[in-house]
């Protein structure tokens, strides 16, 4: 059934039906999403799905060979039409930041700027150092800098001319570890004073989360999932997305009722959304009836997904329908008072934290994520609860 | 095929590539055309007459003087190369960048420079009878103008090629792959003779090939030395014969030689990647020399610098000395001018077809056109009097057709407009180190990431505009290592120079053959010192690239 999200703001940027293949290889494969102004969108993705050419193609450096893409009601590209990436006032940000070796700083960041004149381009380099709090760098050259301040010059170039688009490809990927998160932090913090929609390109989760509004999973040139970094984490909508975000264990349970699944780690309640396959055929008919209804009302507002929010209605619970459950290691807590009590397989000590795997039987084992001073040895056994607020099913694997 | 060229995108850049480079394979064409062609008419009896006559001594002297050549210069280059990459003794810092000197001689001036020393009026000489007391007859001396003579001169300015890459690939080789050999029990000979020479085989062979294509091309000094191979056969034909078909023909002949060399150069190319390790290279553990083998290494390496750069350098300075107040004159320093002159504006043509040329292939590179970019570069093998050849044939045809016309319809004869003028000499230059220019060019391009050209064009700049503001400025000091590279091989040219120079233009290296031609080689010196004190200038910075390198 197709969920439909009814659009209250306008679409800023809107990429249409996009393929693209080299011989027999797809790379983009009918791919669409859109994006609203203002707001910061994610490509995550292993590598070869696909998000670096997308991201490529809206900038203008690869021609799709089939779809379009628009730009604030301008159309970069379809049939017949191509707007070259020097005149599509798209803003780029490399992964190895790609400063110019033999210009300044200031000459870098003014290089965008040839409409201006003199003084408002001075003006513009000032406010960029200004806002990115490098201003003592202006007559240094790049390979002077720091890699962070390096890649905070390369942002502040690519904002110069205000870009109608930023794009940001891997941005963090060469930097050290430590820097990244602070740099995620500061990016997003000015992308949003700024008021800039933006895209970026990431295969690391974590950077993702930090930084986006929506977050498009790719995978085979498609994306899998758009939705909120929330969302992604806490509803995907399938065993892919879920086993790509975050880490997780997969038990088997059987669906009692409405927010009710018995499973080996006992009854456990929480929101979730019946699956298809433990719908009755009552139920389809219902939903298709709801949907006909909303699209009567018109008003645009009520959506399917929360229309699913409020209740589920008595013809669509098909009792004893059985389901796999994915649990989060933030689902399982530790509690040495708890009646139930597993036995530690593996520990991995991650500073502030252990990640122990504990072992429920022969097949299935949980992964619980503990506060570091709770140092228990391996295959001692280890007291926890559950405390599952949304309950992810995925279908039952065979 | 027909596909692939429907599919390519026909864009000013790759009509002004495919332009260039069939304009710079006319002359080489030409050989292979005229060749083919005068064979099935037999205008003259010459080619016949070659046949039967010198063409076997061409052969044979060719391919002695290669086998000869190839014998010295691997030993004189992986000796050296293996001292000076494995082994640590004193001197070896100097060494390792002053053995690559020889370059900056071109063969015919090391020729002169030997002859003059070893003559019978020479310094050797008379040093010998001054102190034994003999006279002309009571002594034998070794002619160093014959093959032998030839083949050590070669050796000695020509080694340098297998040195410089035996020795990246030394360096290459990672220590712990000869440690292996040695933690297995074998000796530091065993391990060189069956790890590190096998594993440097490509690089060496590749060099060596190239070693020989300079042997092959060479004019001047089997010319003074009075040996009959290829170049002097087609300089005799065109000029003692007049007659051009032959003189192609010979040029195609001698083109096969240079083509199985030059496949072996790019088949051991290829081979050496294979052989490419990663992981420690060499250079922290050396083998420490001591005592009688440090010395034995220092005179090992000192010889070649000494018998291929010092001694004939030092002879130079001594007779441009001496003959200074008669042949540095007026005359001198607008000779040397001229040439100065030329061979920067050439080099300076040679940068900007180059630059077309790699950034065309940067902008829109697609298969068509790097195969368009390799074949001009095939320059570098030809020798410059094939060249002339092909130059010369189709211009002389030009300006005759024009001439005819011009006398029949104005009554007024436009004489050689091309091939009179500097503008043949000029186009053949180009033709031979155009490869030099592409090559510098192309690998500075590479060393520009791409993501540098896509931040440039999402800034809104392209284009002409792009490579002025990106391009040009990161790229100069390559720039100007190719004008220099390019500027010092026109400045050694001779045989090109040589056809096809206008009536009356003459160069330092024109200079220096012809006072030697006449016996006056102590006159020739300061024509000749000139052509290698700028021939340093490019092999200095050689040496500061792999001393930089290193460190």
């Amino acid at each position: 059934m197709n969920v439909k999200i009814k659009n209250i703001e306008q679409t800023y940027l809107s990429v249409n039906g996009v393929s693209m293949a080299y011989a027999d290889l797809k790379i983009l494969d009918n791919l669409s999403m859109k994006l609203k102004k203002g707001e910061i969108g994610c490509l995550l993705g292993s590598s070869g799905c696909g998000k670096t050419t997308l991201l490529r193609s809206i900038a203008g450096f690869e021609k799709p060979q089939q779809g379009t893409i628009s730009l604030n009601d301008q159309t970069l590209i379809s049939d017949g039409q191509f707007i070259p990436p020097e005149k599509r006032g798209i803003g780029l940000v490399f992964q190895d930041f790609a400063l110019f070796p033999h210009l300044t700083i200031e000459a870098n960041i003014s290089f965008g700027l040839s409409s201006l004149n003199r003084s408002e381009r001075k003006q513009r380099v000032n406010e960029m150092l200004q806002l990115i709090g490098l201003e003592e760098t202006r007559q240094r050259y790049p390979h002077q800098l720091s890699g962070g301040q390096q890649q905070r010059i390369a942002l502040a170039r690519a904002l110069a001319p205000k870009p109608q688009l930023l794009l940001l490809d891997e941005p963090f990927s060469s930097l050290d570890v430590e820097l990244r998160e602070q740099l995620a932090i500061d990016i997003r913090n000015i992308l949003k004073q700024l008021h800039i929609s933006a895209i970026m390109v990431t295969h690391d989760q974590n950077e993702a989360f930090m930084v986006a509004d929506k977050i498009g999973l790719m995978r085979n040139g498609q994306i899998v999932q758009w939705s909120t970094p929330y969302d992604l984490y806490h509803k995907p909508q399938n065993d892919y997305v879920a086993g790509f975000v975050g880490k997780g264990s997969i038990i088997p349970g059987i669906i009692i009722d409405d927010g009710t699944v018995e499973t080996v780690l006992g009854t456990l309640k929480g929101h979730f959304d019946m699956p298809p396959y433990c719908k009755t055929e009552a139920c389809h008919e219902y939903m298709d009836n709801i949907d006909s209804y909303d699209k009567h009302i018109g008003e645009g507002i009520r959506t399917i997904e929360s229309a699913i929010d409020f209740s589920i209605p008595e013809p669509c619970k098909k009792k004893g329908c059985e389901v796999s459950l994915l649990i989060r290691p933030d689902d399982v807590i530790h509690d040495d008072d708890s009646s139930l009590a597993l036995e530690i397989t593996s520990k991995v000590f991650k500073g502030d934290e252990f990640l122990y795997q504990l072992k429920i039987d022969d097949e299935h084992h949980l992964l619980c994520n503990v506060p570091s001073h709770h140092n228990h040895a391996l295959n001692s056994k280890l007291g926890i609860k559950m405390d599952v607020e949304h309950i992810i099913l995925l279908k039952k694997q065979t | 095929m027909t596909k692939q060229l429907k599919n390519l995108h026909w864009n000013f850049w790759l009509i002004g590539v495919l332009l260039l480079s069939l304009f710079f394979s006319t002359p080489v064409l030409t050989v292979f055309l005229s060749s083919v062609f005068s064979s099935g008419l037999g205008e003259s009896g010459i080619w016949q007459h070659l046949l039967d006559t010198v063409l076997k001594d061409y052969i044979q002297n060719s391919l002695w003087l290669m086998i000869g050549v190839a014998f010295g210069s691997l030993i004189i280059g992986v000796s050296t190369a293996w001292l000076t990459s494995v082994c640590e003794f004193r001197g070896r810092r100097i060494f390792q960048w002053s053995l690559l000197l020889p370059l900056a001689f071109p063969a015919y001036i090391i020729a002169y420079t030997y002859t003059g020393m070893l003559d019978f009026a020479g310094p050797v000489q008379t040093a010998l009878r001054d102190v034994t007391g003999w006279t002309a007859r009571d002594y034998w001396f070794p002619e160093i103008r014959s093959i032998g003579g030839a083949i050590i001169m070669f050796s000695l300015v020509l080694y340098p090629y297998v040195y410089l890459l035996a020795r990246a690939a030394f360096l290459e080789q990672s220590t712990i792959t000869l440690e292996a050999s040695r933690s297995l029990g074998k000796g530091t000979w065993y391990s060189f003779f069956k790890v590190a020479l096998p594993m440097a085989r490509p690089a060496i062979i590749a060099g060596l090939s190239l070693a020989l294509m300079e042997t092959l091309a060479d004019f001047g000094t089997v010319e003074y030395f009075g040996i009959s191979t290829f170049t002097t056969g087609i300089y005799r034909t065109w000029f003692g014969l007049g007659d051009s078909g032959a003189a192609a023909q010979l040029s195609s002949l001698l083109l096969f030689f240079v083509l199985a060399l030059l496949l072996l150069e790019r088949w051991s190319r290829r081979q050496s990647k294979f052989y490419q390790q990663s992981g420690k290279k060499m250079q922290s553990k050396r083998i420490v020399l001591s005592g009688a083998h440090a010395w034995a290494a220092f005179f090992a390496c000192l010889l070649p610098l000494l018998f291929g750069f010092l001694l004939p350098f030092f002879q130079l300075s001594i007779w441009s000395w001496e003959t200074a107040d008669e042949m540095i004159n007026k005359e001198f320093f607008i000779l040397a001018y001229h040439s100065l002159e030329l061979a920067l504006i050439t080099a300076f043509l040679a940068l900007v077809v180059a630059l077309f040329m790699g950034y065309g292939k940067r902008l829109h590179g697609n298969r068509l056109m790097g195969s368009l970019i390799r074949m001009t570069s095939l320059g570098y093998a030809v020798p410059g009097t094939v060249i002339a050849v092909g130059v010369l044939i189709p211009f002389t045809w030009i300006d005759n057709t024009i001439d005819s016309f011009s006398r029949e319809v104005f009554d007024y004869s436009t004489g050689l407009i091309f091939s009179g003028t500097l503008f043949a000499l000029v186009f053949a230059y180009l033709v031979r180190f155009l490869s030099v220019s592409i090559g510098t060019v192309e690998s500075a391009l590479e060393k520009i990431k791409p993501s540098i050209d896509d931040a440039c064009r999402s800034l809104g700049t392209g284009g002409f505009k792009m490579l002025a503001k990106v391009h040009l400025p990161i790229m100069r000091t390559s720039l100007l290592t190719a004008l220099l590279l390019v500027f010092v091989d026109i400045l050694k040219e001779l045989p090109a120079t040589l056809l096809l120079r206008p009536f009356n233009f003459n160069t330092l290296a024109v200079r220096a053959y012809e006072l030697a031609a006449d016996e006056r080689l102590q006159d020739a010196a300061s024509a000749s010192i000139m052509i290698v004190l700028t021939g340093i200038l490019p092999v200095l910075l050689l040496s500061y690239t792999i001393s930089k390198n290193k460190s």
